[in-house]
């Protein structure tokens, strides 16, 4: 007895002191970050990817992997226009037939050199519809791509694309079903990496679990295999010919929960975490973490749809009037910490084309102008909201509700949905589950991607059933031109009648909010949220 | 006995089955879309949608598709074949490599439960009233009025970001696994201290200690064999429950520490509609609750030689 009481006074005086001793250490961290060591590896925070194989992964956190793993056809530029990384030109006459030539010397990480077949096998693997890779509809694009999706029970004829040729060892000729100007940025998207021959078997498929020791073509190789649940690791690969990293190798630590990686970043136990911070965290970001906590522009864009099967909603001052009693910048102040930004377009501001404002005076806070519109025309007395409550928007959604209430004077309810399928599901049945709130995010910068597949009539995301005839010839117009700048018209255009219909309010669009550690300097997270491996520098030994 | 404990398996058969057909009839009617969930807000391709419910018999509805896949899953089951999630990945592995963290993290929690619960249970107990039984008294009311997440967020914070004692996650060492186990077992602790005292206070005052004290018997024989040995009866009940409740129960202390164990792997299952997996995982806890309880009861034998099985 007397030795455990013992024991509980001084354990209070030992743990202050160890207390002060980590706030010492962390303190010089910070001021000798001069010293980069080009052999050390930085620790980046992810959740466990889906899959690794380009053609199956569609989630953030394999996409981040494979930016280590894999070098695409083109990157993006600041302006978010394509350049060319592993093609060494891109050429199109009428934006139909476009021709690829590969630099050469690139190799996969098993010394296999990338040649015109290794992206063909990729492409014809991702594209044929029995192999179920999340990704296929990318290949959609190019000719022959119905041929090998023939629908459910039924077996392809082929399984090759018929789009796809090889002209010589590095030149890649592609055809496509209808010309696409934005062809050329969509070859950035991870879907549209090559795979190496080793990574098929006999039988044509896939090798088994090849994903668990991938050999890719990028600046870094695997070390060892993906540890399910815990971690991936990748060195240095030093035969790359492109630009070199300047780290030794990354360490990917897998979160089952990204939200608890901040604490290790605290601790300097984890080197970066790109994204998945916590709207609680972000209170406290700023004071915790100094400039070590920074902000960059995202891609992702969150709104509010009217499913066209509620009558409620069918008067466009209806609708517009709801936008109106919203406010946007209110809602980014108090809920966000100004860690997004209202948004008052349809297109993301990351883009070529986007222009401020387009949603005009429907986007603006004006209260009482909103009040008058909504009684002329005969809005619902009762509003409802539903949402995915596994996603942290419960709060935005509670004070938009609370600003109709205010605003227009009628009973607003916040529903919540276990699940975002389930509220889906809902508004596929047709139920009366009134406004809904979804995301977007693109998977290549293009206008086209904000437009055509959220609000063209067969849009894969246009789940609240808009259909605008002379929207869906504008975009189409848009895709068939044969230079960018001639297609961005068109879209913008297409936008226009955005504005005018509101199918949907535009709310925010978001930020990256990013932390990382006193070991690593140029810290840069890009339009997809993914880290810039190649710029990242750390002291760590 | 060899008949009792027999007769014990036999029915743990029964129950096995049983149980596995209540978690698929649940999950069963659960599902709403698995593929939606599987890939989160984004569209699922026709192609894709195609693959997945023509590979993993969705489009099976209703009663008689219900037991079709059930018949499937459990003569896969018997073969020793967990089947895969729908990402793919083998259920089997996935298990294998999640128990050895739970199974340490229960090991060390209930270890703590032990050394910490109980003895101080027995020190307030003996000491009825005073001030070491107030005080605990009033500590373990507290932990147990505090959620779990609370506790983790709390050690976290003040242990390890603020004093840095301990790692903030998971390390893959065993020093790693002490604040979540610290954390996990909070509540059993508590319990189990008031459990020991009041069983304890009780047993000092039962007939045989009076017996044993007028007999002469020195006071640390009769504390130590005799009323110790009657006493851990519920405690031993109640430790054996808690081992599987632990090995259950820690999704939220996994999630907060990013432990890739057992209950992290549950919680994403249910998460993303995946029955297989479900069944999988909730299948291996009962058999550890069977098997843990049915020591339970031989224990009892042990510590009580009034009670037989026949």
């Amino acid at each position: 007895m007397q030795a455990r009481r013992l024991a509980a006074w001084t354990a209070l005086p030992v743990a202050v002191i160890i207390g002060l001793g980590a706030c010492d250490t962390a303190n010089s961290g910070s001021n000798a970050n001069g010293g980069s060591n080009p052999n050390g590896v930085v620790s980046v925070g992810i959740a466990e990817p889906e899959h690794l194989i380009p053609s199956n992964t569609t989630d953030i956190s394999g996409g981040q992997v494979l930016q280590a793993l894999f070098t695409p056809l083109v990157t993006y530029d600041k302006d978010a226009k394509p350049v060319e990384a592993q093609a060494a030109s891109i050429t199109t006459i009428d934006s139909r037939v476009w021709k690829i030539k590969l630099k050469p010397g690139y190799t996969f990480h098993n010394g296999e050199p990338v040649t015109a077949d290794s992206y063909i096998r990729a492409w014809n693997y991702g594209a044929y519809g029995p192999n179920g890779q999340n990704a296929n509809y990318y290949f959609a694009h190019i000719q022959g791509y119905n041929a090998l999706n023939p629908g459910a029970n039924n077996t392809p004829a082929t399984n090759t694309l018929s789009g796809l040729k090889r002209l010589d060892d590095l030149t890649l000729q592609v055809t496509l079903s209808a010309p696409y100007s934005d062809f050329k940025a969509e070859l950035g998207y991870t879907a549209f990496l090559p795979l190496p021959k080793s990574a098929f078997g006999i039988d044509g498929g896939l090798v088994k679990r090849f994903e668990d020791r991938e050999v890719g073509d990028g600046p870094f190789k695997m070390k060892g295999i993906w540890t399910h649940d815990q971690a991936i690791e990748v060195e240095r690969y030093d035969a790359y010919p492109g630009q070199k990293p300047k780290v030794g190798g990354v360490l990917f630590k897998i979160y089952q929960d990204l939200t608890t990686a901040y604490a290790d970043v605290q601790t300097n136990t984890l080197d970066v975490l790109p994204q998945g911070l916590a709207t609680q965290n972000l209170a406290t970001a700023a004071a915790d973490f100094g400039d070590r906590y920074q902000h960059s522009p995202a891609s992702s864009f969150e709104f509010l749809a009217f499913p066209t099967f509620d009558s409620a909603y069918a008067n466009v001052g209806v609708r517009k009037a709801i936008s109106m009693a919203i406010d946007r910048d209110g809602i980014v102040t108090t809920i966000f910490a100004n860690s997004q930004s209202a948004a008052r377009s349809f297109v993301s501001p990351v883009l070529q084309g986007y222009r401020d404002n387009t949603c005009g005076d429907a986007c603006q806070y004006r209260p009482s102008a909103a009040k008058q519109l909504y009684t002329d025309s005969a809005g619902p007395a009762e509003i409802k909201i539903a949402y995915n409550a596994d996603g942290g928007h419960k709060e935005w959604v509670q004070a938009v509700c609370n600003q109709l209430r205010r605003n227009l004077g009628v009973t607003c309810l916040a529903q919540p949905e276990a699940k975002f399928a389930d509220l889906l599901q809902k508004v596929e049945k047709k139920q009366p589950v009134g406004m809904f709130r979804l995301g977007w995010s693109m998977d290549y910068p293009s206008m086209e991607d904000y437009l055509s597949p959220l609000y063209s009539t067969h849009g894969s995301a246009n789940y609240y059933g808009y259909s605008n005839a002379q929207f869906d010839r504008l975009v189409q117009q848009g895709s068939e031109q044969q230079t960018e700048a001639a297609a961005i018209g068109y879209y913008q255009q297409a936008e226009n009648i955005l504005a005018r219909d509101m199918p949907v309010i535009p709310l925010r669009f978001k930020q990256n909010n990013y932390v990382f550690s006193t070991r690593v300097s140029n810290v840069g997270v890009d339009l997809f949220s993914y880290l810039n491996l190649i710029d990242i520098t750390t002291s760590a030994t | 006995m060899i008949r009792y404990i027999i007769r014990r398996l036999l029915q743990m058969v029964l129950t096995f089955f049983g149980t596995t057909l209540i978690v698929y009839a649940l999950m069963f009617a659960a599902q709403t879309d698995p593929i939606q969930a599987l890939v989160g807000e984004r569209p699922v391709s026709q192609a894709t949608r195609d693959y997945l419910t023509q590979r993993y018999h969705l489009d099976r509805h209703g009663v008689t598709g219900f037991f079709s896949r059930y018949w499937d899953y459990i003569s896969h089951l018997l073969r020793g074949d967990l089947g895969q999630t729908l990402g793919g990945r083998s259920i089997g592995q996935i298990l294998a490599q999640a128990w050895p963290y739970t199974l340490k993290l229960s090991a060390i929690a209930i270890v703590f439960v032990i050394v910490f619960g109980v003895t101080a249970g027995v020190v307030a107990g003996l000491r009825r009233g005073g001030l070491f039984d107030h005080a605990t008294l009033a500590l373990t009311l507290v932990v147990i009025g505090i959620p779990v997440f609370v506790l983790g967020f709390l050690g976290q914070y003040f242990l390890a970001v603020r004093w840095g004692i301990f790692p903030v996650n998971n390390q893959n060492t065993l020093y790693s696994l002490i604040l979540p186990a610290l954390v996990l077992s909070s509540l059993s602790l508590a319990t189990a201290l008031r459990l020991t005292s009041a069983s304890i206070s009780e047993n000092l005052r039962a007939d045989y200690v009076r017996t044993a004290k007028s007999k002469g018997l020195a006071p640390r024989r009769i504390v130590g064999v005799h009323v110790l040995r009657n006493s851990l009866i519920p405690i031993v009940t109640f430790i054996g429950v808690e081992l599987g409740n632990l090995m259950a129960g820690a999704i939220v202390t996994e999630r907060i520490f990013n432990i890739p164990g057992v209950g992290f792997n549950l919680y994403k299952a249910i998460n993303t509609e995946d029955g297989p997996t479900v069944v999988a995982i909730v299948s291996v806890l009962v058999v550890i609750f069977l098997v843990v309880n049915l020591l339970v009861d031989l224990l009892y034998a042990v510590l009580d030689p009034r009670i037989r099985y026949e």
